[in-house]
């Protein structure tokens, strides 16, 4: 049965209302009270609702049509009543902002790109890299070299398009202001209307060198952050969801923490003040121990004071607790010990099935294995073929101490911060131990539950920040530990085997970090590569257990 | 040569700003302005065009209000020259008092045209002659121009962008307006008021297309077209003549050329930024193909002792972003760690009624990821204050998301300028919905219907009837 929706009245005094709007379209199920259509009169725009329910027959009017009221502005099927559905919202246009680009029809040919001046009184540079190679295709004012002077480290820029056919100088030579740096094969194409046509030199990016910047009143760490690419400020909170008040970012700013990555507490998940102080206040864990395990005395360092111009924008709460050990045994570690990082990547993929393969056998055991219980294993097998690995300076005695034991540490990210569990003699226990005895560290560790000769007498550290993130990193050695291993993220990757066909492989990246006091690079180079190849064939752990 | 920490290009919103705020923290800063202090904005932008609607505005409400209220009046007379004049005059005050903060802050002033030597130095040219200044930091805040069309060339007599309309001799009795983005809005509606015949060619086919909320410009269009005002969409203004004093205008529409008669010609079709300017070209940084200088979150350039702010830097084009970014500027140069870094940057249209938004359009919102956006209008025909201002047209619409936080409000409607700063303040606080309904909102006034659009938009506002009329319980606040 069809039934005719009418107008009904819109106010006193109105005979007539503008159809702005339907919300519903034909075919479309309607429930009685249903709003299907949005008036606008002189008065209100109102919605106007269905008395009955059915399905949507005939729209009677346009938007933009002015309806007199009781006249029908709709057909309804009548049925039985169903789930309702509305029209879709309309969206607005996009809006083009208007360009300024003319096109120039120039052909192709091939240009020349000369080093620009570079300042006053400065007649040359010296090339530190090319940040473009031969074939490669680039856009008007890109930059193309990195140009250090007296002065300044300066990005050029090519003033045309085109491909590059020829650098004509290598990284670390000198090149004089006006010689021709490298040739492009232009094809012609669009220039910038404010472009003036007949430069032939460049203009120049200077990047001030930082001893001719200007004094800066905050601490170092601000001011590092200020000298700085942009890369170092988080990003702006207007592209995220984060809910936070603008007091609360600018102090997350201030912190240097990127308050999107902060879980927040409040309403809705609101990161709130208190959130953001959390992350540098600490709680007192067990029976007040050092955070880390240490052999050494205090060294006193400068304490440089900071004041600020601004002190009413800023917090102040006190450096205490986990923090504060934190820091003093990393500025000591930093301060003794000269550190260099070697990186390299293994073929994993058998390290990945022979985990996998334990899965079960682990369960039965009531446990998760992982990949550091392997990796131990790995490193206890590489340290008794390199003890160096596994020793001490002690620089009061001017001796080298060499350990013949295996205390292994683990880096442990916790709530109060790094701590550094330790599995003692982890070369006289199996690998499901091991990770049963990881497992109830951890937790323990972001419990605040460790005793304190539980992360005490390591000889050497791993650290797993690949599980957060990072493809490499340069980790701090643990004093008085001489080295750290850094294991990160599994990748997959497609290879070409012998036969020429695609496979798949899972690859790992490792770091060692070590003391260059006692171990050369030339010993960390083979210590890296003796690792790897047990980490790349784990069967051949068996031939070296005891 | 004289020697700065900072030197500031431009005394526009964002320049004079950052200019008082560098002094204020103890930098030596100069400011170099070729024109008037205060730039567009105090000049030939917002503040004179305020005036002007606000002049429009008390004359409509004596000829169409005051019957109904029972005032009678003898039909107002417009002396525009005088109305002129005062419009002038408010400019002359508030570039009168830039001045005088940029002195009390000790800011040195040079009044004339910067030319760019390299990183370091500026020269600047004026009647006085050449001075060369040498500085550490350099801010730029160029501001931005409007954008002229071939065959519409400014004259600022008959053919003429905003800065010409608003220092007219005359009322003129039909204009022209290509381009119905918000400030070709403004001056047309005002103009209409002071009795000009208005006819709109706008290329689009909604006016403040992707600009403003679609329900909110509806409003505005409507209420245009009611006060006469001829707009003409998809239509694209394509040459002119000159006869006599008046010009034919040729634009076509739906493939065919038409034509219509006018004495002044409004040409807004945006504005460019002030990029282009050839010595910039010594300073190293990079612009863009628009002529926008290319800036990271602090408003660094690329070269590390030079910013850009306001206009020059980016879209959205609006005084209040350039102050914000002025202050900001002056903290980094200062060491602090600072980055833009709010939520929303609000805009107004000074149209009737106005039109304000802060935060997301629904389909920005939906863009983002958004679901089940929760979204309701109120509207001022139900508020009492608006009813005795005889001002009921428009509505407060609140966009929020699934759990109730408010990320957009588009208001239209009285004072719509004024109200939309509580939608910022929420929105930058992160508020949820309940916030804004359970904070109490002085009664009677226009600032209640952003309370009653929360309570709307969670189903149930005290003014208005909303269907499914029952809910079994108050609506409970979910945990997150």
């Amino acid at each position: 049965m069809s039934f005719d929706l009418k107008l009904p009245e819109l106010g006193e005094g109105v005979t007539e209302g503008e159809l702005i709007k339907w919300l519903v379209k034909p075919g479309d199920t309607v429930k009685a009270d249903q709003s299907v259509a949005e008036i606008m009169t002189d008065k209100a725009t109102v919605e106007v609702p269905t008395t009955r329910p059915g399905v949507v027959k005939e729209l009677k009017f346009k938007s933009g049509e002015v309806i007199k009221v009781e006249s029908t502005i709709l057909t309804l099927e009548e049925s039985g009543a169903s789930a309702a559905k509305t029209a879709a919202p309309t969206n607005g246009h996009a809006f083009n902002p208007p360009t300024t680009t003319v096109s120039s029809g120039s052909g192709g040919g091939t240009y020349e790109l000369k080093l620009p001046e570079l300042g006053e009184g400065v007649a040359e540079g010296e090339l530190i890299k090319w940040l473009v190679k031969p074939g490669d295709v680039v856009k008007p004012d890109q930059s193309i070299a990195e140009i250090m002077t007296d002065k300044a480290t300066v990005e050029v820029p090519t003033t045309k398009g085109g491909t590059v056919k020829e650098l004509k100088f290598k990284a670390g030579e000198v090149v004089k202001v006006e010689s021709v740096m490298l040739t492009l094969t232009t094809t012609g194409g669009t220039q910038t209307a404010s472009a003036p046509a007949a430069t032939q030199s460049a203009p120049v990016q200077t990047q001030k060198a930082p001893a001719s910047a200007p004094e800066r009143t905050m601490s170092a760490a601000a001011s590092q952050n200020g000298a700085s690419a942009s890369t170092s400020f988080y990003p702006p909170v207007m592209d995220s969801k984060v809910l936070a008040t603008p007091s609360t970012r600018r102090l997350a700013r201030e912190m240097q923490l990127d308050i999107n990555n902060v879980t927040g507490t409040g309403l809705a998940g609101r990161v709130t003040r208190e959130d953001i102080l959390k992350q540098l206040d600490s709680v007192s864990i067990g029976a007040k121990a050092p955070a880390t395990s240490t052999g050494v005395g205090p060294i006193s360092f400068p304490k440089p004071g900071y004041s600020s111009t601004m002190a009413n924008a800023e917090e102040r709460v006190p450096l205490k607790g986990i923090r504060k050990k934190i820091a003093e045994n990393l500025q000591m570690a930093k301060h003794i010990i000269p550190h260099f990082t070697l990186m390299d990547e293994v073929d994993v993929t058998e390290l990945v099935h022979f985990r996998e393969s334990m899965k079960e056998i682990a369960e039965k055991a009531g446990t998760k294995v992982t990949y550091l219980p392997f990796v131990m294993k790995a490193m206890i097998a590489t340290i008794r073929e390199f003890p160096a690995f596994n020793a001490s300076i002690d620089d009061n005695a001017q001796e080298i101490v060499y350990k013949k034991y295996f205390n292994l540490g683990f880096a442990a990210d916790t709530p109060n911060g790094l701590l550094v569990p330790v599995v003692k003699q982890a070369d006289n226990k199996s690998i499901l131990d091991i990770s049963k005895e990881i497992i109830d560290l951890s937790k323990r560790a972001r419990d605040g539950k460790l005793k304190s000769d539980e992360m005490k007498g390591a000889t050497i550290t791993i650290t797993n920040i690949g599980s957060v993130g990072g493809t490499y990193a340069t980790p701090i050695i643990n004093h008085p530990e001489v080295a750290i291993l850094g294991m990160y993220k599994i990748q997959d990757r497609l290879e070409l085997n012998a036969e020429g066909k695609v496979i798949s492989k899972k690859y790992m990246n490792f770091t060692i970090t070590a003391d260059h006091r006692l171990i050369d690079g030339a010993l960390a180079a083979r210590f890296l590569k003796a690792f790897l190849a047990r980490i790349q064939k784990p069967a051949l752990l068996m031939l070296e257990m005891h | 040569m004289q020697k700065f920490d900072v030197v500031v290009v431009g005394s526009g919103p964002g320049g004079y700003v950052a200019a008082i705020k560098c002094a204020q923290l103890g930098l030596n800063t100069a400011i170099v302005e070729k024109e008037k202090l205060g730039g567009v904005c105090l000049n030939v932008g917002c503040i004179p065009s305020k005036a002007m609607i606000t002049a429009a505005h008390w004359l409509d409400k004596v000829e169409h209000g005051f019957p109904e209220m029972g005032i009678e009046v003898s039909k107002p007379k417009i002396d525009f020259k005088k109305m002129v004049a005062w419009k002038q005059s408010v400019c002359d005050k508030m570039s009168g008092g830039v001045n005088q903060l940029l002195k009390g802050n000790k800011v040195t002033i040079f009044n004339g045209t910067a030319e760019f030597v390299s990183p370091t130095q500026i020269e600047v040219q004026s009647t006085k002659g050449k001075e060369q200044l040498e500085t550490k930091y350099m801010i730029l805040a160029l501001g931005s121009r409007p954008i002229q069309i071939p065959g519409f060339e400014f004259d600022e007599k008959n053919i003429v962008s905003s800065t010409g309309a608003l220092d007219l001799d005359a009322i003129p009795k039909r204009m022209v307006t290509i381009g119905g983005g918000y400030i070709g809005l403004e001056i047309s509606s005002y103009m209409k008021k002071l009795g000009t015949d208005v006819t709109i060619l706008e290329a689009a086919d909604t006016l403040l297309a992707g600009v403003a909320d679609p329900d909110c410009s509806q409003v505005v269009a409507r209420k245009l077209k009611k006060s006469g005002v001829k707009v003409i969409h998809q239509a694209k203004a394509k040459s002119q003549k000159k006869t006599g004093s008046e010009y034919e205008i040729s634009y076509e529409l739906n493939g065919k050329t038409e034509t219509m008669k006018a004495d002044k010609i409004l040409v807004t079709v945006g504005r460019r930024p002030n990029g282009d300017q050839p010595t910039l070209k010594k300073l190293g940084i990079q612009i863009d193909e628009r002529g926008f200088v290319k800036v990271d979150a602090q408003r660094r350039t690329n070269v590390k002792t030079i910013f850009a702010i306001g206009d020059l830097c980016g879209q959205p084009m609006l005084a209040h972003k350039a102050s914000y970014e002025g202050v900001m500027v002056a903290e980094i140069i200062k060491g602090a760690p600072r980055a833009f870094d709010a939520k929303t940057i609000p805009a107004v249209v000074f149209t009737d009624p106005e039109i304000a938004s802060a935060g997301m359009l629904e389909s920005e919102a939906i863009a983002k990821g958004y679901k089940n956006l929760k979204i309701a209008k109120f509207p001022f025909g139900a508020n009492g204050r608006a009813v005795s201002m005889m001002e009921t047209d428009g509505f407060v619409k609140m966009i929020a998301s699934e759990n109730d936080v408010l990320i957009g409000v588009h208001i239209v409607g009285p004072e719509a300028s004024n109200l939309i700063s509580e939608a910022v303040v929420a929105i930058e606080m992160g508020a949820r919905l309940q916030d804004v309904a359970l904070s109490i909102h002085p009664h009677p006034t226009l600032g209640e219907t952003m309370m009653e659009a929360a309570e709307a938009t969670l189903g149930h506002a005290i003014h208005i009837i909303q269907k499914p009329l029952h809910t079994p319980a108050p609506a409970p606040i979910a945990a997150k």
